[in-house]
């Protein structure tokens, strides 16, 4: 018998017990639905965590420091060649130095970061209020940093904050000029303000243009005798822990897909005792058992499948309401809209792919049965 | 042709099993050939064993003991696979309770076992809508089978058994849950299966009107075949009357004696003459079962 002919009287089948159909189908609807809205929740929430913890322009930026031998040293050069690397986008250096504040009588250490305009965006700094430096006396200073000085944003804007350092050439006193406030920590100030003549760079960053090509870039840079770190094992980390909730969240919609396997078994056993005199007939005009048991086999697994994309949808559609619920809620208090749901296509694929593979082999049994009735009892079961 | 015996039945037996030392002997070693384009008898009170000896005919049970031998080739030898297709295509079966798929129309229900052979959709309905014509239900062929009456019903069951233009039909009781109109509408097919088509006819049946139209008559009791009669007015008589006869329940349906007029007589009587000539000739083994795929009975009847 031709498959597509199977799948016919399947087909017709399914449709005879209109209702028995659909609830069975509505059974597994509610459990591949489960299982869609509980790991979609947890991929939605890794995928929150990723960008926000670990954002993905992070993970491109290699920070490279001075080696331990004394001709490894981080001059203009160096930084060129970092530039000619293959893969590599930017390249931004730092110069690091302990500042002294003197706010009225008190005085305070603060690290500064002397970096170029640029370098904000590579570590996509966010700032709250004014603007990103230009000018060479300028700077931005944390949130956090204002809090320890006891200044308020709005009384800091726009002004001058005078300090001292320690350079090569002895104490140079300076001032820079507050243009904007961030959030984080620490201070950055235009790289020209903190830069001496000669002296090397206290780190550089490099940015590559695609994540794979870090651990080469980086392999690169460190046989030219350079230390380099990497942001890196934070995101396994996150992955880590949020297979283990996927896992937790994707077996309690199984409970659900189990019961609902339970009644595509029961619906099939009962289909077979109805059926029973239907099968005498086909077998006794020249059906096979072969084709007998593929016509239940194939009713069971079109069941299954029918409910896998059903579920799949239903699934992504309740996600997808309570998101929007959340950040209506969200937004109407003041926070921000965040995706908590993300079905990945190959999860999607694999949820209606299982639903249809589990349902194949709950009707296998009810087919067996079927394919073994002996073709005279079945003719005279009524 | 008529020298080939298409069912050769050596010592069948059938015991039934019902609990330890409890036994049914349903059939006692039964010996019988039927011969290509015979319309056979099986007649005897309930319980008698006819549906017993079909159903192992038919390759649905098998016998006890004894063989089934048909075209040359004993049913006990073949594979799941080959009696499968035996059912199909060599034998068609029409039952008393018809056994049609209630969820498929009367073209699917036709077409169906042409389905099982893996016969193109196009190929079987062409073929089922010609065998509608042959039963004249036509108008029905999109109907369910619970739209039908039972007469319509057993005449679908009749195309649906000569789709895959088997050697023989085997006939159940197949009037036995029929108003006597339809009944006779029925035996009339079937008689023109066996008369025009010189398709092999196996009619088990309780009523003894319709004796008179077969040409060999196997009586059973016991298990046993009683006698088999030859059927001499089959041979001698004309035709046309004996169809008429059975027209006249219902004296001026114009139907049946035109139907009775299509029948070849003396085509008929030579070869009920030559099959009644053979039966004592040992059989000889004709064709063989694997290499008949084409269908070797005869053409349908056109009309």
């Amino acid at each position: 018998m031709k498959i597509i002919d199977i799948l016919r009287i399947a087909a017709g089948n399914l449709k005879r017990n209109r209702l028995r159909t659909t609830l069975t189908v509505s059974g597994v609807v509610v459990g591949v639905g489960a299982i869609v809205f509980l790991v979609s929740l947890g991929f939605g929430l890794q995928k929150l965590a990723l960008d926000k913890i670990v954002r993905l322009d992070a993970l491109k930026v290699i920070t490279v420091t001075p080696g331990s031998k004394s001709d490894s040293l981080l001059t203009p050069d160096v930084a060129e060649s970092f530039r000619k690397i293959g893969g590599v986008e930017a390249v931004s250096p730092i110069m690091r130095t302990l500042g002294t504040f003197h706010l009225g009588n008190n005085e305070s250490d603060q690290v500064i970061y002397g970096v170029k305009p640029e370098y904000l965006g590579l570590e996509n700094v966010k700032i709250s209020a004014g603007n990103a430096f230009s000018g060479k006396n300028e700077a931005i200073v944390s949130k956090d940093t204002l809090a320890n000085f006891g200044i308020t944003q709005d009384n800091i804007l726009n002004k001058e904050l005078p300090f001292s350092y320690e350079s090569s050439k002895g104490t140079v006193k300076s001032n820079l000029k507050v243009v904007g406030v961030f959030d984080d920590k620490g201070i950055y100030a235009s790289f020209d303000l903190i830069k001496n003549e000669g002296d090397p760079y206290s780190a550089i960053r490099v940015k590559v243009r695609d994540k794979t090509q870090v651990a080469q870039v980086k392999k690169t840079i460190e046989s030219m005798g350079f230390n380099t770190a990497v942001i890196q094992d934070q995101s396994a980390a996150v992955n880590q822990v949020f297979a283990i909730i996927n896992i937790v969240l994707g077996g309690f919609g199984m409970i659900a897909f189990f019961v609902a396997a339970i009644g595509i078994f029961n619906t099939m056993t009962i289909s077979l005792l109805e059926r029973t005199h239907e099968i005498g007939v086909m077998k006794a005009i020249g059906g096979n058992s072969k084709d007998i048991a593929m016509i239940f086999i194939t009713e069971s697994a079109l069941i299954g499948f029918l409910g896998g994309v059903f579920g799949l949808f239903t699934g992504w559609f309740l996600g997808l309401t309570l998101n929007l619920l959340i950040n209506f809620m969200a937004t109407q208090s003041g926070g921000e809209a965040v995706g908590l749901f993300d079905i990945p296509v190959i999860f999607g694929a694999l949820t209606v792919f299982f639903s249809f593979f589990i349902s194949t082999i709950a009707g296998i049994w009810p087919a067996r049965r079927a394919a073994k009735l002996n073709p005279l009892e079945a003719l005279r079961y009524e | 042709m008529a020298k080939i015996p298409v069912i050769k039945a050596i010592n069948l037996s059938k015991t039934f099993k019902l609990g330890k030392d409890n036994e049914i002997v349903a059939l006692h070693s039964v010996n019988f050939e039927i011969y290509s384009g015979e319309l056979i008898c099986f007649f005897g009170p309930s319980g008698c064993g006819k549906s017993t000896l079909l159903s192992m005919l038919a390759g649905l049970q098998p016998p006890t003991s004894g063989e089934v031998i048909v075209r040359g080739k004993n049913l006990a030898e073949l594979k799941k696979k080959q009696i499968s297709e035996y059912r199909r295509s060599k034998i068609g079966m029409v039952f008393q309770q018809f056994n049609l798929i209630l969820s498929m129309n009367v073209l699917e229900n036709i077409a169906l076992p042409m389905a099982f052979g893996g016969m193109k959709r196009k190929r079987r309905i062409q073929r089922a809508e010609h065998l509608l014509e042959v039963v004249e239900l036509s108008e029905k062929k999109k109907s369910i089978p619970a739209d039908l009456s039972g007469g319509q019903q057993q005449r679908v069951a009749i195309a649906r058994s000569l789709i895959n233009n088997p050697w023989i039909i085997m006939a159940d009781e197949p009037t036995g849950n029929l108003d006597s109109k339809s009944a006779d509408d029925v035996i009339k097919l079937l008689i023109s299966l066996s008369r025009k088509s010189k398709r092999t006819v196996i009619l088990i049946t309780h009523n003894p009107e319709y004796l008179q139209y077969t040409d060999r008559i196997f009586r059973m009791k016991d298990g046993r075949i009683d006698k088999i009669e030859v059927n001499a007015k089959t041979a001698k008589v004309d035709l046309v009357d004996s169809v008429a006869k059975l027209g006249s329940i219902k004296e001026d349906d114009k139907e049946t004696y035109s139907f009775g007029a299509e029948l070849g007589e003396a085509d008929i009587n030579d070869t009920l003459k030559d099959i009644r000539l053979t039966q004592g000739e040992d059989a000889q083994v004709g064709g063989e079962i694997s290499n008949l795929e084409e269908g070797e009975a005869g053409e349908d009847l056109k009309e």
